[in-house]
């Protein structure tokens, strides 16, 4: 069961606002979806080492130099907000 | 028409680029500006389409060789990037996103001399197996315009499906290729986890995301595919190269190979009538000579589904971290403060799906909570990849049906958790990262038939009045394409001959 005040703050760190009846909505599905995740616990795996990925690669490697992107610019441009070829964002530091 | 017959139709001048892109912008008008409205589309790529086409059918009368798709019409799913063609995932956030670069699939697509038609709907960010998150609303079934189409990649199978394009790519992180391609009687392809670079493809689950081809039949599966893999270095997991033939192997028949069912797929949920046309298939593969076994896949089904749903909600959370207003994408104006533009933009422009998943994955990787959902999660999926390595040291491919049912009437699973085990038998192969095809299995009763897209009749390996298609799924061990398409393309020819 997840209640609302975890609903609350699972949504607080996904920085998502929910009102009232979303976070009752949420609730209910979440405690639901959550629920089924059960099925995992009869599984033996006190032995097994947790697995990341897929493709057993370790250590993709490539000489460390710097490249020129020439989209740069470009990519500034077409953000929501930008000034002097940077992103435009509200403060960071608040006064 | 198959995209090989095509292709060479385009090359001798029996017919030309033009004329192909010109006939499939024609479908797409009529099915998407007619009354049914399938909505494949997000963006019609009209004008750069018919540019293109003028260069390969100009390159062809100077006598150049057009690529391996030269002319070839297809679609892209609008989670892949393209040079200065609108980019949304489905998604408001991204409603005027107009990527600076092509994805590198889509740039081995072009270089090949095929011609992105259209970018197709899906469900928002690909969060889905139906095609009714999507921002731009749902996609229709073209064979029963009241059911859904399957997702996520929706628009990309139905585009297809009407021909609208002669192939599409979707992509497939836990079935988004193979559902559609049940629900719609076509072939999608979903390739070893690094065959195809993901450089370009808007991220889901990172450890689980591929670029998978949906076309009309296997041989164009398997062409779409030799057209797409490619080693990238900036993607550090792509470990496909460039060149290597995927239909090499299809003529080689069925006689020999071994072929395992796990029990499993008999658990609660498989309708009556699609385990019949399973079962049928299996006969079917007898009959060529393989060798088909029942075997036992502890994982397969629920638990594979729980892993997921567990895994890619987590990667989720961190991959959509990104959508913040800041580099790309809307931005909500009215705000105070940086944090207040987040959790403002956020709440505004991403859709109730995305904010589940994203949540649920927060929730699985909290602290608490990790050990119990997050850790747990990834033990079983070493479990898999261990059960997967023993089953294919024994058979060469695992035969399952793709989804329980046929296409499902469009809203009805409003609770996500049932639309969540639509992907039943298709998590296991992406926790996995083994290959797997969707193929045409059969017809099942059509129980509410609602109206067909006008212009599909006459064709019955596209549509049967009072029928839905069913798909079969196939698996194959990592890197083993080639037996995976020999296997599915083998079977494909005795289910059109049924």
């Amino acid at each position: 069961m997840i209640s609302a005040k975890e609903v609350k703050k699972i949504a607080r760190l996904s920085y998502i606002k929910l009102n009232e009846r979303e976070v009752e909505k949420f609730s209910k599905e979440l405690s639901g979806i959550v629920d089924f995740f059960q099925v995992l616990k009869k599984i033996e795996t006190e032995k097994v080492e947790p697995m990341m990925g897929t493709t057993e690669l370790t250590d993709v490697l490539r000489q460390d130099k710097a490249k020129v992107c020439p989209r740069a610019n470009e990519l500034v441009k077409r953000a929501p907000e930008n000034k002097d070829n940077y992103f435009k964002t509200k403060p960071i530091l608040e006064r | 028409m198959k995209i090989v017959e095509l292709k060479d139709r385009i090359e001798r001048g029996e017919t030309t680029a033009v004329k192909a892109v010109t006939e499939c912008l024609e479908r797409v008008a009529a099915a998407e500006e007619g009354e049914e409205k399938i909505n494949a589309v997000i963006t019609l790529n009209r004008e750069q389409a018919l540019k293109q086409a003028r260069e390969i059918d100009e390159k062809i009368k100077r006598g150049e060789k057009p690529g391996m798709l030269g002319g070839v019409p297809v679609a892209v799913k609008d989670v892949l990037c393209t040079k200065n063609v609108k980019t949304t995932a489905a998604s408001r956030i991204l409603s005027d996103f107009m990527p600076t670069y092509d994805a590198t699939c889509v740039s081995n697509l072009k270089q090949e001399g095929a011609i992105i038609v259209a970018k197709t709907n899906c469900d928002e960010f690909a969060h889905g197996a139906s095609g009714e998150n999507s921002a731009y609303g749902s996609t229709k079934n073209p064979l029963d315009i009241s059911r859904v189409a399957g997702g996520s990649s929706s628009g990309s199978g139905a585009i297809v499906a009407y021909g609208g394009a002669a192939g599409a790519l979707g992509t497939d992180t836990g079935g988004s290729v193979r559902v559609p391609a049940s629900f719609m009687g076509l072939t999608g392809l979903k390739p070893t986890y690094g065959r195809v670079s993901r450089k370009g493809l808007i991220a889901m689950c990172s450890s689980t995301d591929t670029v998978a081809p949906i076309a009309n039949n296997v041989e164009d599966a398997a062409l779409l595919l030799t057209a797409i893999s490619s080693k990238d270095s900036c993607d550090a997991t792509s470990s496909g190269f460039r060149g290597k033939d995927f239909s090499l192997d299809l003529l080689k028949g069925l006689k020999g190979l071994k072929i395992a069912y796990p029990k499993e797929v008999f658990g609660p949920g498989l309708e009556g009538e699609v385990k019949q046309v399973f079962l049928d298939n299996l006969e079917r593969l007898r009959g060529q000579g393989a060798k088909v076994e029942k075997i036992s896949l502890e994982f397969l089904g629920e638990p594979a589904v729980a892993v997921y749903y567990i895994l890619v909600p987590s990667e989720i959370s961190s991959n959509l971290a990104r959508f913040d207003g800041i580099c790309f994408g809307e931005r909500v104006k009215e705000a105070e403060s940086l944090k207040e533009m987040y959790v403002k933009t956020r709440t505004e422009y991403l859709g109730d799906e995305v904010k589940r998943r994203i949540m649920l994955g927060n929730y699985s990787l909290s602290a608490g909570y990790y050990d119990a959902y997050y850790n747990k999660a990834q033990k079983v999926r070493r479990l898999i990849r261990e059960e997967v390595k023993r089953v294919f040291t024994d058979y060469d491919l695992v035969i399952t049906p793709t989804t329980i049912g046929p296409a499902f009437k469009l809203g009805q699973k409003a609770d996500p958790l049932s639309m969540y085990l639509v992907d039943m038998y298709l998590t296991y192969a992406s926790l996995a990262g083994i290959p797997a095809v969707s193929l045409n299995g059969g017809w099942v009763k059509n129980k509410e038939e609602g109206r067909a897209l006008a212009g599909l009749e006459g064709n019955e390996n596209r549509r049967r009045p009072g029928k839905l298609p069913v798909g079969i799924q196939l698996m194959a061990n990592w890197w083993d394409e080639e037996t995976l398409l020999r296997g599915a393309y083998g079977l494909e020819k005795l289910v059109n001959l049924a």
